[in-house]
């Protein structure tokens, strides 16, 4: 077991080092793991096992995120506009002929953070207008998507030219703030003008929050660049942390009773594993989603003292 | 996220220094023979310098070479060369990629020709290029310019290329060429055809160039021009006879100093009528991690390089003084266990956790001799109780290690068919009498003396504690001479002090726990870095593994045969050729040490003397120290390095375990029960204490 | 100066048919004992479908699909030269299809060379995912002897006896020992390495910097600092190509570099990007691809399917 413990800190060390921006040194993961009961003599071992979860956290910090933000806007918008270009030229390579036709397609385009501007993947826009040194006009407010006719009366476009509506995310979990806050949005637009092209492009989705998506709103593409299936769900029999070889002493049913029995403490049914149950591992730089086990990010503001590894940035409903 | 940046060692090895960065962390000897002095720079005999790795090897040629000099001397160039006697032409030899001089439906002799037409042009090119940046601007360069070039074309078979008209041109000149023939090589395995023209004649321009710089220009006259060749391992076996072959045929101004990691050198034969070049006649060794193990400045030179890493990693100034002082300092970041007579403090832990409770050494003692008595092999004890009367007289509690002696001695006694009751006793005298200071000396000393850190790696095993690698001057002798692996090790334990939430070097020492998880990573990386190139590898790392093994089950054995045990020696002359392969091989990859033996250069070793690199010795929880010398028969050997043997090596193993193990020692049972006669002089020896 | 990422990429259908024009005049595989690779050649509509055999699987000629093409030669450009001249021959006019799933990287590469000498100037490669990765992080590709790190034919460069800013770019994959034996073999090199972000699965980032961490000693850190992190996709080669440009440009601006050596020991994709790369912009340079050579690969007994990737591979004239 000591040496198990050992190999579980020598990863942390590790990952602290390179990965996860130093959030993680022995004093802070020491301070979370006395959150957790000692064992008196037999195993298993609630702090272990707190240990094991804890060396399978997924962080994205501040470079990777930049870097996806890259990627999101460069294989998931670019490159179907640039193929349609190529396709529609006689494949060709020019770039004398595919600069301007890009462009004109880009100026026709609006990216729009989904959700309320306060929210994270608002927050995101920023860095990912930076990252891709997009121009300022292109991003707009929801509230900008449309204007009164004369000011008060039916509702138009506000820009009739946009060809295409882009609504980023950071991620997508169970689809249910995705959906509310697309649905009408996206049949208000679609009325206005049917063959406008909206996309919800999202860097971590669920594969069934993505589904959702695609399933309940009239988007004409919701794609994420990492889709986390049921594996990534902790205690699931699929799951990829529990896959075999798994060490000696660690054991997936003990582990998941013991997420429930404190997650109870910390957030109402059905929520207890992360939200909706997700049984999440992952964080990232700006934000630890709640559909990560709340053991990792509580922070005793509202319930037990605990003190998280990896805190989040709740969102406050007014 | 920039805390690799903050870890002072860092940078490990030479090659990630630039140029200004070798000359700022450059530390020298202390006192007695300095790196010049070793290396020689001006001397005209060729010489090899051979070292494992993280010896320092590179770092040592690339301070001798032009970019460094440059620095060095600053303004005052060419009077600094020619002080120096010297102009270092550095060259890596992985820079030619000459891996691909071979095969491609080209016959051997072929490529052979092409190399040494490659090398001339590469070389040439280096040292042309070299002797312009030195001297380009000199007015006696542009007056003998013309003069220069002529003679220097005479050496070339130039054809359709035109003749360049200025030393820079013929620079180019030489690039293209070399290009054309890289360009011909390279196409060869895809055409099938190798179309190459040889301009210069091997030699001509290597020690030509140097000869008519020499002539020409007055800051060269009497220089050294000195081809530094590191990376040599780089290079095939044929590669390596043509530079034994420029060495052989070596002409003045020129010399050679090669780099070459110890598995590397792989012939010293020649092309010169087929003659081998001997050492003390066409070359001379410096062999440079075991120099500096030898030299009993080591520990002063290694705290000194970590003194002055500092130094520059906090932009402090240091000079040799400051250096020096620093240096002297550093011992006191480093946490380490008290001393106190006895080891009492050292050996708190055991009283500590056994409150009230027996000492997990008396328990196993208590077994054995319950054992021991079932099979009437405990001559002197007859009944249980008679047990505890002699464990009784064997404790200590105040001191544990000492207890350990005494338990120790018991086993030893045991092992020689004594009677136990007497023993026990006579143990109980001697420590009463030690404790008070009265003994005379004797084999109670002895053993405390010898095998005190062993008792003290066992006390630490049988209660579940890390083996201790605490503090600097432990550090500096794991190195062994390879200033790298010291800074690797310093590194692992910087990073662990800083994961821990500690201040390393800036006022609370680092701790002991920090110095532990930082040694056994550092071992760990170690033991992974070793895997070499090739199937051999594994045939080596199997035998290492079995030594590691071997001497593990010595160390914490009932009663060790040597003490310390790390260190084997063995007639390798009576071994399979194989087997004396695979130690071989060990020894160039430095996982063995070779520490002695008779050796002599031009026959086969008779009785060889290797220390398992100190490195490793946290992976199988062995002594730094080198002390006990474990001597294994050939047939041993074979067992242990011979794949083909190997089978046999557990038989060999738990046999020689046995004779340290309770209550039996290897002693044959006779069929009625009963030990043998009891002896006066045991048949093992008890291991001879270097 | 060509854009890479234009260059035509997607996905083609798990279950189902594949697109009639989805189709190959001669179509070329490396046989392993994958599911994927085997689904994948029986769907692969062509005149001729050639599988290859590779002496470093170690496939008895029991086990040897009906047909193949094996040699004992360990010399890619001979082993691809044999192939060819023996099974195809003159190609001109004709498609190439190529699954590179199951090739041992330096036969892939000399691959792209013969191609191009041989005029062809564009061909489709296909690439597969399984459904799992055995073991995570401890997924073992090659056996770790490494016979010799060495330049691969036809990608050998003119190199230059300066060696005073020297650089070695990895694409750096799990293999720690061959990113360590490549790094010590052109130990006195700036070390660049390129990460796989985004990955193919969203762990695997992760567990590739935790298995490239235990080569740090012998190529210093990739999240050490911004500068000196890079990153490409997993699975596509023409980000890739364009990432490694912009670190050449890069560098080269700071201070021109004397030696160039690439080193993709990382996804399959990756390495045809290094290789088109290296085709379109490095030939005749002081530029090579180098590679540590292994005497034995994993036959890979994975199952399942994923996905597939096509790309459509643009070749220069060479």
């Amino acid at each position: 077991m000591e040496e198990l413990v050992r190999s579980l800190m020598a990863k942390i060390k590790t990952l602290n080092e390179t990965l996860w921006e130093q959030r993680a040194r022995e004093p802070n993961v020491n301070e979370w793991l006395d959150n957790f009961a000692i064992s008196d003599t037999n195993p298993p071992d609630e702090r272990v096992h707190a240990l094991f979860l804890l060396s399978n956290f997924m962080y994205f910090g501040s470079i990777q995120i930049r870097e996806l933000l890259k990627a999101l806007y460069r294989d998931l918008y670019r490159y179907p506009i640039m193929e349609g270009i190529r396709r529609a030229n006689h494949d060709t390579l020019d770039s004398a002929v595919i600069g301007p036709s890009f462009e004109a397609e880009r100026r026709a385009t609006r990216f729009l953070g989904a959700g309320n501007p306060s929210e994270s993947g608002c927050h995101l826009l920023y860095y990912f207008r930076q990252e891709n040194a997009l121009s300022k006009d292109l991003f707009i407010h929801t509230h900008e998507i449309f204007t009164r006719v004369g000011g008060l009366g039916a509702l138009q476009l506000r820009y009739p030219n946009v060809t295409r509506y882009i609504f980023i995310d950071d991620f997508c979990g169970s689809g249910e703030q995705g959906v509310s806050y697309l649905r009408d949005l996206v049949e208000d637009i679609r009325r206005l003008k049917p063959k406008v092209f909206i996309g919800y492009y999202v860097l971590f989705a669920t594969t069934s929050g993505i589904s959702r998506i695609r399933n309940e709103t009239a988007v004409n593409a919701a794609t994420a660049i990492y889709e986390l299936d049921s594996t990534f769900k902790c205690f699931s029999v699929e799951s990829r942390y529990f896959q075999a070889p798994v060490p000696t002493g660690i054991d997936r049913v003990f582990c998941r009773q013991m997420c429930d029995r404190y997650g109870r403490t910390m957030v109402d049914a059905p929520h207890v594993l992360g939200f909706e149950d997700s049984e999440l591992l992952v964080g990232f730089h700006h934000n630890t989603p709640d559909n990560t086990l709340p053991i990792i990010w509580f922070d005793g503001a509202a319930g037990p003292p605990w003190k998280p590894i990896f805190r989040r940035y709740p969102k406050i409903e007014w | 996220m920039k805390d690799a940046a903050q870890n002072p060692f860092n940078i490990t090895k030479a090659v990630d220094f630039s140029d200004q960065e070798i000359h700022d962390y450059w530390v020298d000897m202390p006192t007695g023979d300095s790196f010049s002095s070793m290396a020689k720079p001006t001397s005209p005999m060729p010489m090899l310098i051979v070292g494992g790795k993280g010896s320092g090897k590179t770092h040592l040629m690339r301070y001798f070479s032009y970019p460094l000099q440059r620095i060095r001397h600053g303004r005052d160039l060419l009077e600094g060369i020619r002080r120096d006697g010297y102009i270092g032409i550095y060259l890596r030899c992985g820079g030619l990629n000459s891996a691909r001089f071979r095969g491609k439906g080209q016959p051997d002799e072929k490529w052979d020709d092409v190399f040494a037409y490659y090398m001339e042009l590469w070389l040439s090119q280096l040292v042309l290029g070299t002797a312009l940046d030195a001297v380009g601007e000199m007015p006696e360069v542009l007056s003998r310019e013309p003069n220069i070039v002529r003679d220097l074309l005479s050496l070339v078979d130039l054809r359709e290329h035109t003749s360049p008209k200025s030393l820079w041109d013929l620079n180019l000149l030489l690039r293209g060429l070399q290009k054309e023939l890289d360009v011909a090589v390279n196409n060869s395995g895809m055409t099938g055809k190798l179309p190459v023209h040889i301009t210069v004649t091997r030699g001509d321009l290597i020690f030509g160039i140097p000869k008519v710089f020499a002539a020409n220009l007055s800051p060269f006259r009497d220089c050294l021009f000195l081809y530094l060749l590191d990376e040599f391992e780089n290079l095939s076996e044929v590669q390596q006879r043509y530079i034994q072959t420029l060495i052989r045929e070596r002409q003045n101004p020129c010399s050679f100093k090669i780099g070459a990691r110890t598995y590397g050198i792989r012939t010293l034969k020649t092309y010169s009528a087929d003659e081998e070049n001997k050492e003390g006649s066409e070359f001379e060794v410096l062999p440079l991690d075991t120099i500096l193990r030898a030299n009993d400045r080591y520990q002063e030179f290694a705290k000194r390089l970590v003194a002055k890493r500092l130094a520059e990693f906090n932009r402090v100034p240091s000079n040799v003084e400051t250096l020096n002082s620093m240096a002297q300092s550093l011992d006191k970041h480093f946490e380490e266990f008290e001393k106190s007579p006895f080891g009492r403090s050292e050996t708190a832990f055991v009283t500590d956790k056994y409150v009230g409770r027996d000492r997990p050494y008396f328990k196993t003692l208590r077994q054995n001799l319950e054992k021991g008595l079932d099979a009437d092999a405990a001559r002197g004890l007859s009944v249980p109780d008679e047990i505890e009367k002699a464990i009784a007289l064997l404790r200590c509690p105040e001191f544990p290690l000492l207890e350990k002696v005494n338990i120790f001695i018991f086993y030893r006694e045991w092992s020689k068919c004594h009677n136990l009751q007497k023993a026990a006793k006579e143990i109980a005298d001697d420590c009463r009498a030690f404790l008070a200071g009265t003994l005379k000396h004797g084999r109670y000393q002895t053993v405390l003396e010898y095998f005190r850190a062993d008792l003290l790696a066992q006390l630490l095993r049988e209660t579940d504690q890390r083996q201790r690698y605490v503090g600097l001057t432990t550090f500096v002798e794991i190195s062994s001479g390879f200033p790298r692996n010291l800074l690797i090790i310093l590194k692992h334990i910087f990073a662990w002090a800083t994961f821990n939430g500690e201040f390393p070097f800036r006022g609370t020492p680092i701790s002991i726990r920090s110095q532990q998880a930082g040694v056994l990573e550092a071992s760990e990386w170690f033991y992974r870095d070793s895997r070499m190139i090739g199937r051999q590898g594994q045939h080596v790392m199997d035998g290492i593994n079995r030594l590691g093994t071997l001497f593990r089950g010595i160390r914490f054995s009932e009663k060790p045969s040597e003490c310390s045990c790390c260190t084997f020696s063995s007639d390798l002359s009576r071994c399979t050729d194989v087997a004396r392969r695979v130690v071989d091989l060990a020894d160039k990859w430095s996982l063995l040490i070779n520490v002695g033996g008779q050796r002599d250069r031009n026959t086969e070793r008779v009785d060889a003397k290797y220390q398992l690199n100190p490195m490793l010795a946290p992976r199988w929880d062995l002594a730094i120290y080198r002390r006990g010398v474990l001597a294994l028969t050939p047939e041993e050997i074979d067992a242990a390095f011979n794949p083909e043997h190997a089978g046999k090596f557990d038989e060999f193993a738990e046999k020689r375990i046995a004779r340290m193990a309770a209550p039996f020692f290897g002693h044959a049972r006779r069929p009625l029960g009963g030990l043998p006669p009891e002896r006066t002089q045991s048949l093992f020896a008890d291991g001879d204490y270097d | 100066m060509i854009d890479y990422t234009l260059m035509y990429k997607g996905e083609l259908p798990v279950e189902g048919d594949w697109p009639p024009a989805v189709r190959w005049d001669v179509f070329v595989s490396a046989y392993t004992s994958a599911e994927r690779v085997q689904r994948v050649f029986r769907k692969a509509a062509a005149e001729s479908r050639h599988w290859l055999v590779f002496p470093e699987y170690g496939f008895t000629p029991e086990k040897c699909p009906a047909g193949a093409f094996a040699s004992e030669s360990r010399d890619e450009a001979e082993y691809v030269r044999s192939f060819w001249d023996n099974s195809i021959g003159d190609i001109a006019g004709r498609t190439v299809g190529i699954d590179i799933t199951g090739f041992i990287r330096p036969y892939l590469i000399f691959m792209l060379r013969w191609l191009a000498q041989r005029g062809v100037r564009r061909f489709d490669a296909l690439y597969t995912e399984p459904v799992i990765y055995a073991k995570r992080e401890q997924t073992q590709f090659s056996d770790d002897v490494v016979v010799e790190v060495r330049q691969i034919a036809g990608f050998e460069g003119t190199h230059s006896p300066d060696t005073s800013n020297d650089c070695l770019i990895i694409g750096a994959g799990y293999d720690h020992q061959l990113i360590a034996q490549v790094a010590e073999h052109k130990q006195f090199s700036r070390k660049i390495q390129i990460f796989g972000l985004p990955s193919l699965r969203a762990d695997m980032y992760q567990e590739n910097v935790l298995q490239a961490y235990r080569a740090e000693e012998a190529v210093g850190r990739h999240t050490a600092d911004e500068s000196n992190s890079y990153f490409a996709p997993a699975n596509d080669p023409f980000v890739t190509a364009n990432t490694l440009r912009q670190i050449v440009t890069r560098i080269d601006a700071l201070r021109p570099i004397t030696n160039l050596y690439l080193s993709p020991v990382a996804t399959k994709p990756q390495v045809l990007g290094f290789a088109l790369y290296y085709l379109t912009e490095r030939l005749n340079t002081a530029t090579s691809l180098i590679f540590p050579f292994c005497e034995a690969y994993n036959p890979e007994t994975t199952k399942g399917l994923s996905r597939i990737w096509k790309y459509t591979v643009e070749l220069p004239p060479v």
